[in-house]
């Protein structure tokens, strides 16, 4: 992908291509787009100073999305002010759905903010971002045997919370 | 493949596509079926964690890094640069007169007020129309960056974030008032100017600051929404507790 382009132009490459992903794993980790923006932005400034050091642009995903926890972390270690609820950000967007099926969303969305953290972050990455079980591991720093683990317990305890037909 | 198996693997990866997966729908209807409960699964998996995209986010992240085409591999550069310009800057100093030194602190906090407005401020503004953040989560952020805040204030903010000032952490609130939402900026650490004072941004909304003794605050609104006086009633309902918790 990268090839002999210039230092800039791969940069522009990663903002294009992985912007929004970032943007919104970043959204439900933090549970404020505003915040999440900032964010997004701070790990690309950062991505930009440490650019020479991703050597694989296959790894330049799990790559940003390391910086960003790290980022995130690093500005809320000691407390994550609760500010807005994930519905109302949700909310924000225009799709054409009927109340049912957004009941049946915020309800959906109401048990995957029930799982841990823990849990929470792998299956994200792998639905949202279509990120394959090595890249999680590479991202989150776990084996691969562990992500797979944590997936699976994400999608049991989904389901196990889910109201019986 | 049987039908528990099969089940137990597509919780850890739905990838449908498979051979193995195609291999067991084929060959019988419960494993069909299981395929069929987790395609559902999946589905609604999808659409919960479905976040808006941010219009524009890439282009904004390019030109930041257009605004600092320098990177560190040319760092070398750079110091030097700065070496010549320090130089060059210290024999200036010296031959020319004084310059008060609360100007040029205050040209630092202007500066960074105009790029914070530019990066979020709209946005964040906008926001506060839709996305309300409750005053308790408000008071919860304030009271975490060690800002004290009179009752009657805080129960007018709609929507507060940490965001960065000059000399670190502070708060980015959104107050209602009679006139529409404004924007308050809040620096903990960050000295104001010894008077209020002004500045027209580049989109022509008006900017106020104002020290609080310890630390300053930003207001920031359209000129019809009179920031100058809101600015002189909310120095004297905010205050930056002494011993700062960040």
């Amino acid at each position: 992908m990268f090839g002999r382009r210039d230092r800039a132009g791969r940069f522009d490459a990663l903002a294009r291509l992985y912007a929004d992903d970032l943007y919104r794993f970043a959204v439900w980790l933090c549970r404020d787009p505003s915040l999440a923006d900032d964010l997004v932005q701070e790990t690309y400034v950062r991505a930009w100073k440490a650019l020479d050091s991703l050597k694989d642009p296959d790894k330049a995903k799990s790559w940003l999305i390391t910086i960003l926890r790290r980022e995130y972390a690093r500005t809320f270690e000691r407390k994550v002010p609760p500010l807005v609820d994930i519905d109302e950000v949700i909310g924000l967007e225009h799709d054409e759905v009927t109340p049912e099926q957004q009941l049946d969303r915020a309800r959906f969305r109401e048990r995957i903010m029930q799982l841990d953290a823990k849990y929470k972050e792998p299956l994200v990455l792998q639905v949202l971002m279509g990120m394959s079980i090595g890249e999680i591991a590479e991202a989150l720093d776990l084996t691969e045997s562990a992500v797979m683990t944590r997936v699976f317990r994400a999608r049991a305890q989904l389901k196990a919370r889910a109201p019986k037909e | 493949m049987d039908p528990k198996t099969l089940e137990q693997h597509l919780m850890t990866d739905p990838d449908r596509d498979n051979p193995d997966v195609a291999e067991a729908v084929a060959s019988s209807q419960d494993c069909a079926r299981v395929v069929e409960d987790s395609r559902r699964f999946e589905d609604e998996l999808g659409q919960a964690l479905k976040i808006p995209e941010r219009p524009g986010l890439a282009d904004k992240i390019i030109a930041s890094r257009t605004a600092d085409p320098v990177g560190p591999g040319r760092a070398w550069l750079l110091a030097t640069a700065a070496a010549v310009c320090l130089g060059v800057g210290l024999v200036t100093f010296q031959l020319l007169p004084e310059s008060n030194p609360d100007d040029r602190d205050m040209d630092a906090v202007w500066s960074h007020l105009a790029a914070h407005w530019a990066h979020d401020g709209v946005s964040v503004l906008a926001a506060s129309e839709t996305v309300r953040g409750g005053s308790d989560n408000v008071r919860a952020l304030l009271d975490y960056l060690g800002i004290s805040v009179d009752t009657g204030l805080a129960d007018r903010f709609a929507l507060g974030k940490i965001c960065p000032t000059p000399d670190g952490r502070g708060a980015h609130l959104i107050l209602d008032t009679e006139e529409g939402p404004i924007t308050l900026i809040v620096m903990p650490r960050t000295q104001g100017p010894a008077a209020p004072a002004s500045q027209t941004l580049s989109d022509g909304q008006e900017a106020w600051l104002v020290s609080l003794g310890h630390g300053s605050v930003a207001v920031i609104a359209h000129p019809n929404q009179g920031a100058h006086d809101i600015a002189r009633q909310i120095r004297q309902q905010i205050s930056i507790d002494d011993a700062l918790r960040l």
